[in-house]
């Protein structure tokens, strides 16, 4: 189908022309001028949509001019602002279905639904062609049955919906999560789908190859306990036997031998022999002597650490993941010596130094935003194992020795990971700070790529945490300071500018 | 009827300039020869130099064609708006006679 031309004009642009900030009903425009807006954003969730190879929009000089003017601006991409696309929409919808705007191979752009189907780890996928003004009405096709994974629909199961928490910018990645049924929260499952294909809508697949792998669920463990073991210097027995010189008959010359006896480590590194007699005269033995002396050190650095991946953005194409991680870390320094124990000699690692950091950190990808550390100090002795008897060393114990193990294991909540991480706060109670993800939209919507950083105080349990907001943070880590309280805080990041605003009022970049 | 009454505004109009001309006599009808002559009516043809009369006052909206469907895509590839652009639009003039207005194809 299509349209009749109504008069006998052509078409010179055409498209969404009118940016800048949403508040409170309407846009500031470039030229500062304001242009009410009829629709409510659910979320301050701006996200870039871009048609592969849009090529860029050409106008001269005088018409940017008269663009400006008119409070105009032509864009080569597009904004999804609070689930809108400009002022049509919203392109979710409050049901059992995430959405997202998929750019398919052949350029066309889809509305792609997913829900959860009733077989353990299968989704239902269709499709609506989005943008197409034609005099017809787009329809959702048939429903494709697809994998993604077990965990992830798990995480559903009884409780939760997925919803769309972040797409790239054409849609063929995006990161779906959890959310309960009853409630608007986004909580720890996440899973990376990847779409690819021209929609056909007459093939069983609708054209499309659909893979998932999960980024973060309930059971994953995400522990890992890292032992370093290294030694330097070495462990010295010298042991020395007196000889003197003499004549039969005549007696004792007057001369004097000391052989001498070096074992490194319990191997022999140095033996100047016995004496030999000469002439008639023999050596004969008067007395022995030993002494140990050690300039060996052993360090061992025990490592504990737990990670949990608490949210999703993408800047541009690429994949932002927020995080919450726990470290402990005990550094053991302790010198080598001579011990007895039960009358036997032992070269033993004792008395020496533990310094334990532990520290609760926070960051978007390799970025650590957040780090709060308490270091510990103690005269401390190692493991009693490292003992090894004066004439034998064992590998773990010779100058050199470097060894690292590495376990992993633990399902650690996020919720775990930030007690495990807090410290005193010198009121009586304890605190941690961390990021977290801003409000969920009532309607089920693309998340907000903005993250806050919190502090949260406690003097007992959930119920006497109070938050104080220090920051909001976009997925590139440029981050706007603020103490807005959580309960009147919005966002929104324009991801083309880089301009993340933050106020108590909603917001959106369109 | 109108080319006698014009005849004589014109005889009328000489006379009052002072254009004097001598009177014809009118001739004998029957000795005039027989002589075909071309009607004013231009078997339906258009009047050459013009002669569409206003308004013109198109046929029916479905009578209009058009080229073949054209797309027209927003600047960020998001929207497609599908036009049919006009090829011909038929009308009548305020004479009843047809004029049709042909487009180029865009």
């Amino acid at each position: 189908m299509s349209l009749p031309v109504p008069d006998l004009a052509d078409v010179n642009l055409l498209g969404t022309p009118y940016h800048g900030l949403w508040r409170s009903g309407a846009i500031t425009l470039p030229n500062g001028s304001s242009k009410s807006v009829s629709v409510v954003p659910l979320n301050g969730a701006s996200v870039l949509i871009r048609v592969p190879g849009q090529p860029a929009v050409s106008r001269t000089t005088p018409e940017l001019a008269a663009d400006y003017t008119a409070g105009m601006e032509w864009r080569n991409y597009a904004l999804l602002s609070g689930g809108y696309y400009g002022g049509a929409g919203p392109l979710s919808a409050s049901d059992s279905y995430a959405y997202v705007l998929f750019i398919d191979g052949a350029k066309i752009p889809w509305r792609l639904r997913i829900r959860r189907h009733g077989t353990w780890g299968e989704f239902l996928v269709s499709v609506c062609r989005f943008g197409l003004i034609d005099g017809s009405t787009a329809t959702w096709s048939s429903e494709y049955q697809v994998t993604l994974t077990m965990d992830f629909w798990g995480a559903l199961y009884n409780y939760g919906m997925p919803g769309c928490i972040a797409q790239n910018t054409a849609g063929t990645e995006f990161v779906l999560g959890n959310i309960f049924v009853n409630f608007s929260e986004f909580q720890d499952a996440m899973c990376k789908v990847s779409v690819t294909g021209t929609v056909n809508l007459a093939a069983g697949n609708l054209g499309l190859t659909i893979t998932a792998t999960d980024i973060e669920f309930g059971t994953r463990p995400n522990g890992t306990t890292t032992r370093h073991d290294t030694v330097v210097g070495a462990c010295i027995l010298t042991s020395e036997s007196f000889y003197f010189e003499t004549m039969s008959p005549g007696g004792p010359t007057g001369n004097l031998y000391t052989r001498t006896v070096v074992f490194t480590d319990g191997i022999k590194t140095a033996d100047n022999g016995i004496p030999t007699g000469s002439g008639g005269a023999f050596w004969v033995l008067s007395g022995t002597s030993s002494s140990t002396s050690a300039n060996k050190i052993k360090t061992r650095v025990i490592t504990n650490t737990a990670k949990k991946y608490v949210w999703a953005a993408y800047v541009e194409d690429v994949l932002k993941l927020t995080w919450v991680e726990y470290s402990r870390v005990e550094t053991y320094v302790a010198p080598a010596g001579i011990e007895t124990i039960s009358g036997v000699e032992y070269w033993t690692f004792s008395n020496g130094n533990l310094t334990t950091v532990s520290s609760l950190k926070s960051g978007i990808d390799s970025t650590v935003v957040v780090t709060q550390s308490q270091t510990d100090t103690a005269t401390s002795g190692l493991d009693g194992t490292f003992r090894v008897d004066v004439a034998a060393f064992g590998a773990d114990s010779t100058d050199g020795y470097d060894n690292t193990t590495v376990t992993t294991g633990g399902a650690n909540t996020a919720y775990d990971i930030v007690l495990a991480g807090e410290l005193a706060n010198g009121s009586g109670g304890w605190y941690s700070t961390f990021l977290q993800p801003l409000p969920i939209a009532s309607q089920r919507s693309w998340g907000n790529p903005c993250v806050v950083k919190v502090r949260r105080d406690r003097t007992g349990g959930p119920e006497t945490w109070v938050f104080t907001t220090q920051a909001v943070v976009a997925p590139n880590a440029n981050s706007v300071t603020t103490s807005i309280a959580l309960a009147s805080l919005h966002a929104s990041w324009q991801p083309v500018l880089n301009d993340l605003r933050v106020d108590s009022t909603p917001i959106c970049w369109f | 009827m109108s080319k006698d009454l014009t005849e004589a505004l014109r005889r009328l109009t000489e006379e009052a300039n002072g254009a004097a001309k001598p009177v014809e006599s009118m001739k004998n009808r029957a000795a005039a020869g027989a002589a075909k002559s071309a009607a004013l009516n231009n078997n339906g043809k258009p009047a050459s130099g013009g002669g569409i009369a206003s308004p013109l006052t198109e046929v029916s909206f479905a009578s209009r064609t058009y080229w073949a469907d054209k797309n027209y895509t927003s600047t960020d590839g998001l929207i497609t708006l599908v036009l049919k652009p006009i090829k011909r639009v038929s009308l009548l003039d305020a004479n009843g006679e047809s004029v049709l207005i042909d487009y180029k194809s865009p």
